[in-house]
């Protein structure tokens, strides 16, 4: 495994009195890519707000080595757009907020959305405004990259397309990623590495080493390997559940 | 597809003159068919004739009361978005001054304009501060109503972006809040004439509501119906100010954001 970035060692963590995380261990890799996978509920939006510091473990410690908080960016759910700013100015927010400019062509161009500058979410299409999260996300120069299943309500073709822009991104730019997601096919793709947890109080029941050559293509999805992994990861969450 | 546009918009404003050229000629005829005498319920055209016989003096009055009103108005602008900055920041204070501004409300403006008149005089500053308390509850509320309306998931985007408290109330709370706000403000515009009448009414030297007022004691009621016509249109021109500024301003907030909402 290459030199962890992020330490999550014996984590307990939950809401009010519930746990919901129960003693969980992970390393994630320097340029690592690694997907998190389970049943509804058992922890895997907690875990990316544990790491981007939005909630207290009950016990337990989350260490990162060699970067701060500032280092992490989080792609939510939705795209969490401000739909008062145009797409420029959604994408150059969080460097606004430090009080710092950034080239917002330049992402604009990495995430496919070259000429949308001066339009305004509610222009957008689902797919769209998913790219303006991401280049939003890219904005803030992470060295972490937490995301909490990016994709969902997308259409399965612009998912296809989605998965390859961002593989492409973090493989180009070595940022250490951990994404949670419902979709086997989607984890396969992306991670160099899958967990799978298991249900209430959450432990981590397997996990799949996926070594799929670099840079990934779409065609990847066709192969008989692809799919034997995603086979695995379908038998350990039907386990899961 | 513009000029289709403008045809709708001519029909419907060909539509309303119809329609305030029927009720005007109901009024003429009920009036003159039923002999109602004039100090009881005057003819549309001798509400008229009184209007531009006067025009100079209601000219007057209407800017007075005006601009009592939009004092009034302005300091509870600014005095309310101070007070949504604060709720911003502390939901604890929001809470506690939301409880207060309830009672607050339930006091009626007419039980506290004699007092307004008592502590600041029958002149100009009495009517603004009657015109403001009016207006304080409509933009209060609407203001707490939109720092309600952020969701989590928008906060906690900001922090994982390393916003400061202010960054957030700057860059997410003000503008999700901002319709909302216009909501209230729309109530509040033509409350705040509402405001400075009711000032005027307890003690004036001028204004429209010393107008209704002193025509009242005289029996002109043809006056009082300019006067309250002069009311009723200040009203709605407010209102269409706000609707215009709303349109310009919070131009997104009828287009389909729920996606980007988190919601």
């Amino acid at each position: 495994m290459k030199e962890p970035v992020l330490q999550i060692t014996n984590v307990t963590a939950g809401y009010n009195s519930s746990i919901v995380l129960k003693n969980l261990s992970l390393k994630l890799g320097n340029g690592e890519v690694m997907a998190v996978m389970g049943p509804s509920g058992c922890g895997k939006s907690t875990l990316i707000k544990l790491i981007a510091n939005l909630l207290q473990p009950f016990s337990g410690c989350i260490q990162l080595i060699g970067y701060d908080m500032r280092s992490i960016a989080v792609m939510f759910q939705s795209p969490l757009l401000q739909p008062w700013l145009c797409v420029e100015t959604n994408v150059a927010l969080p460097a606004r907020l430090q009080g710092k400019t950034i080239d917002t062509n330049s992402l604009l161009t990495a995430v496919g959305l070259s000429g949308f500058e001066k339009r305004y979410p509610f222009e957008l299409s689902g797919g769209e405004q998913r790219r303006v999260a991401l280049a939003r996300a890219l904005a803030q120069s992470p060295s972490i990259l937490c995301l909490d299943e990016p994709f969902t309500g997308v259409d399965e073709l612009t998912r296809e397309r989605l998965f390859e822009l961002l593989s492409g991104i973090l493989y180009n730019q070595k940022i250490s990623c951990l994404f949670v997601s419902h979709n086997p096919y989607e984890s396969v793709f992306l991670a160099d590495r899958l967990l799978v947890l298991g249900r209430k109080p959450t432990t981590l029941i397997a996990e799949i080493e996926i070594d799929l050559e670099r840079p990934r293509r779409a065609e990847l999805m066709k192969t008989q390997q692809f799919y034997k992994f995603v086979t695995l990861a379908r038998e350990y969450i039907h386990d899961s559940t | 597809m513009i000029q289709h546009k403008n045809t709708i918009k001519y029909y419907r404003v060909l539509k309303y003159i119809f329609i305030i050229f029927l009720l005007i000629t109901f009024w003429q005829l009920a009036v003159t068919t039923f002999s109602i005498p004039d100090y009881l319920f005057p003819t549309p055209f001798q509400v008229f004739h009184r209007f531009i016989a006067n025009w100079a003096s209601y000219f007057s009055a209407t800017s007075t009361t005006l601009f009592e009103a939009i004092c009034g108005l302005f300091l509870a602008l600014v005095l309310t978005t101070c007070l949504g900055i604060c709720f911003a920041l502390s939901k604890t204070l929001e809470q506690h001054v939301s409880t207060a501004l309830v009672a607050m409300q339930s006091i009626p403006i007419l039980a506290l304009a004699p007092l307004l008149t008592m502590w600041f005089g029958p002149g100009f500053f009495s009517k603004v501060v009657a015109s403001l308390l009016v207006c304080f509850f409509p933009l209060a509320a609407s203001w707490s109503s939109g720092i309600q309306s952020v969701s989590n998931d928008e906060k906690e985007l900001f922090y994982t972006m390393n916003a400061s408290r202010l960054q957030v109330v700057r860059w997410l709370i003000i503008p999700r809040s901002l319709p909302f706000f216009f909501s209230g403000l729309k109530v509040a515009a033509p409350l705040s004439i509402l405001g400075a009448i009711v000032g005027e009414f307890v003690g004036a030297i001028g204004g429209i509501g010393f107008l209704i007022l002193s025509h009242s004691y005289y029996a002109r009621t043809a006056d009082m119906f300019v006067c309250i016509f002069i009311v009723a249109l200040a009203g709605i021109v407010s209102y269409k100010i706000v609707v215009t500024l709303e349109r310009k301003i919070v131009f997104w907030q009828d287009k389909n954001t729920a996606g980007l909402l988190g919601k």
